[in-house]
C-alpha cells in the first residue's frame, strides 16, 4: 500500500451494506475506477465524501480497491447550488462514457477546469451544458467534425444541418427536416465561443442526438430533469 | 451435516434488514424458532399486512391504512393533517419518516408533501420516479404561498431543491430553504431536535 494521496472527484456513490459505500471515482492518475469505503456511513466527516469536489484519497491495489484515507484537496472548493443540475448531468456522461482503469490525466484536468468555472460564472445553464458537452465529446474522442471542408469555408450567410456519417454540412435553404445552425453559430460552436452562440437550444438538441447515438440503449435519465 | 432448507431461507430473507448481517440474522431466526408458536404467526401475519393494508396518502404521501387512503382520496380535505393548519404553506421531504421528524421537533403549522427520494440520475430517479409529478399537480390545484424544502443538503438533495424552485416559480410561489449548516451529512434522521428546529425557523427565501 502506498501513501500517495491521489487528486481525485467522486462521480457517483452507492451503499454497500449498511454501514459501506462504493465510490466510482475520477482520479488525476489511476483513471476512473470503484473504491470501497467501508464503514464510512458511520464516520463523522462523511459529508466532505460529497461529488463534484476535489479531494484527496489513499487507496488500496486491488480488485476493487479499499479507500484508506480522505482529506479534502481545497477548502474553498465547494460547488455552488446554483448548477446541480448540470452537475448531475456532467457526472452521469463521465459515468457512461469513460473507460474504467485507464488513464485519463486530461479528462481529469477538463473536468476540474469546468467545475471551477461553474462555480464563479454568470454564464446560463444552456452555454453551461453546450460547452460540457463539446470539450467532454472532444476528451473521450468524439470531435464535432464538418463535411469535408475547413473552418475558413464556413459562409456565415448560410445555414448547416448536423449528420451523423458526415458531421455539419451546408443546406441551401432552411427548410430542412434536421435541425439546422446558421454559419455564424456554427463558427462558434467550432471556436468554443458558446456563449456568443444564438440559437443554444438547437446546438443542445444536435449535442443530444449525439449523445444518445453513442450512449445506445442504456440512455441519458438526465434528460428527464433537463427539459 | 443436514440443514433445514427453510430455516436457511428465513436468515437469509432476514439480512435485507438494516444493520443485519448473516450472524445477527441466524441468531434471530432461531430465537424465532424457540419462541411460542402464536408470537411467531402474529409477527407473520403483521408482515403480511403491511403489503396488503397500507397504502400512501395521495396528498402528503406518508403511510395510512388503506381505510384511510381511500378515504382521503375521496375526500376534499387533507385528512392527514388537523383542522386549523395553513394548508398554504407545503413542506416538502425527501420521505414519509422526515415529515414526522419535522412534526415532532417544530412548531410548524402548515402542510406537507413527501418525495420519494432525491433526483439522481445515475440511480434511474428522476422527476416522475420521486414524486414531483404530483407534487407540481398540487401546485396547480391548491392556492399555495409558500414551499419549504426539507431536502437533503448531499448534491443531490440541493439538486432536488433546485429542481423544485424552477418548477415554483413557474407558478409564482415563494420557496425557502431549511437552513442547514454546511457541510453537513444532511439527512433528517441523523439530526437532533433542536438542530432540525434551528434549521426550520432559520428557513431562507430562495
Ligand atoms: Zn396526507
Amino acid at each position: 500500500m502506498s501513501n500517495n494521496l491521489i487528486n481525485s472527484f467522486i462521480i457517483h456513490s452507492r451503499p454497500y451494506s449498511e454501514t459501506s459505500m462504493i465510490f466510482d471515482i475520477l482520479t488525476k492518475q489511476k483513471g476512473f475506477v470503484s473504491v470501497l469505503a467501508k464503514g464510512v456511513k458511520q464516520k463523522k466527516d462523511l459529508s466532505i465524501l460529497q461529488p463534484s469536489r476535489e479531494l484527496l484519497l489513499n487507496f488500496t491495489n486491488a480488485n476493487l480497491p479499499i479507500l484508506t484515507k480522505y482529506e479534502i484537496s481545497d477548502t474553498n472548493n465547494l460547488i455552488s447550488t446554483k448548477f446541480m443540475l448540470e452537475v448531475l448531468y456532467f457526472n452521469e456522461l463521465i459515468y457512461k462514457f469513460t473507460p474504467r482503469n485507464e488513464p485519463c490525466s486530461s479528462l481529469y484536468k477538463f473536468y476540474k477546469s469546468y467545475i471551477k468555472y461553474i462555480k464563479d460564472t454568470e454564464d446560463s445553464s444552456d452555454i453551461i451544458i453546450v460547452g460540457f458537452e463539446v470539450l467532454f465529446l472532444r476528451e473521450i474522442g468524439y470531435e464535432i467534425t464538418l463535411d469535408h471542408s475547413l473552418e475558413k469555408d464556413i459562409n456565415p450567410e448560410k445555414y448547416y444541418s448536423y449528420n451523423h456519417q458526415a458531421g455539419f454540412k451546408e443546406i441551401e435553404n432552411n427548410t430542412s427536416l434536421d435541425i439546422s445552425i446558421t454559419g455564424v453559430d456554427l463558427l462558434n460552436l467550432i471556436r468554443h465561443k458558446f456563449y456568443l452562440i444564438s440559437e443554444l437550444n438547437k446546438v443542445r438538441r444536435i449535442n443530444r442526438g449525439i449523445i444518445n447515438r453513442l450512449v445506445g440503449e442504456r440512455k441519458i435519465k438526465s434528460y428527464d430533469i433537463l427539459d | 451435516m443436514k440443514e433445514s432448507k427453510y430455516l436457511n431461507d428465513l436468515i437469509e430473507a432476514l439480512t435485507i434488514l438494516p444493520g443485519v448481517g448473516k450472524k445477527s440474522a441466524q441468531r434471530m431466526a432461531y430465537i424465532l424458532l424457540r419462541m411460542s408458536k402464536d408470537k411467531t404467526i402474529n409477527l407473520a401475519n403483521k408482515l403480511s399486512k403491511i403489503i396488503t393494508d397500507v397504502s400512501s396518502c395521495n396528498i402528503c404521501g406518508i403511510y395510512l391504512d388503506n381505510e384511510d387512503a381511500i378515504l382521503q382520496k375521496n375526500s376534499d380535505k387533507h385528512l392527514c393533517i388537523g383542522a386549523g393548519r395553513d394548508e398554504s404553506k407545503i413542506c416538502v421531504t425527501e420521505s414519509p419518516a422526515d415529515i414526522y421528524i419535522i412534526e415532532n421537533s417544530t412548531d410548524y403549522n402548515g402542510d406537507y408533501f413527501s418525495l420519494t427520494g432525491n433526483l439522481s440520475p445515475l440511480d434511474g430517479r428522476g422527476p416522475s420516479e420521486i414524486g414531483i409529478i404530483r407534487l407540481e399537480e398540487r401546485l396547480k390545484k391548491n392556492n399555495i404561498s409558500e414551499l419549504i424544502l426539507a431536502t437533503s443538503t448531499t448534491v443531490e438533495g440541493e439538486a432536488t431543491a433546485h429542481y423544485i424552485q424552477q418548477l415554483a416559480s413557474k407558478h409564482n410561489i415563494k420557496v425557502s430553504r431549511i437552513a442547514f449548516g454546511i457541510p453537513l451529512n444532511g439527512e433528517l434522521g441523523y439530526l437532533d431536535s433542536d438542530t432540525i428546529s434551528h434549521a426550520f425557523n432559520e428557513r431562507k427565501e430562495l
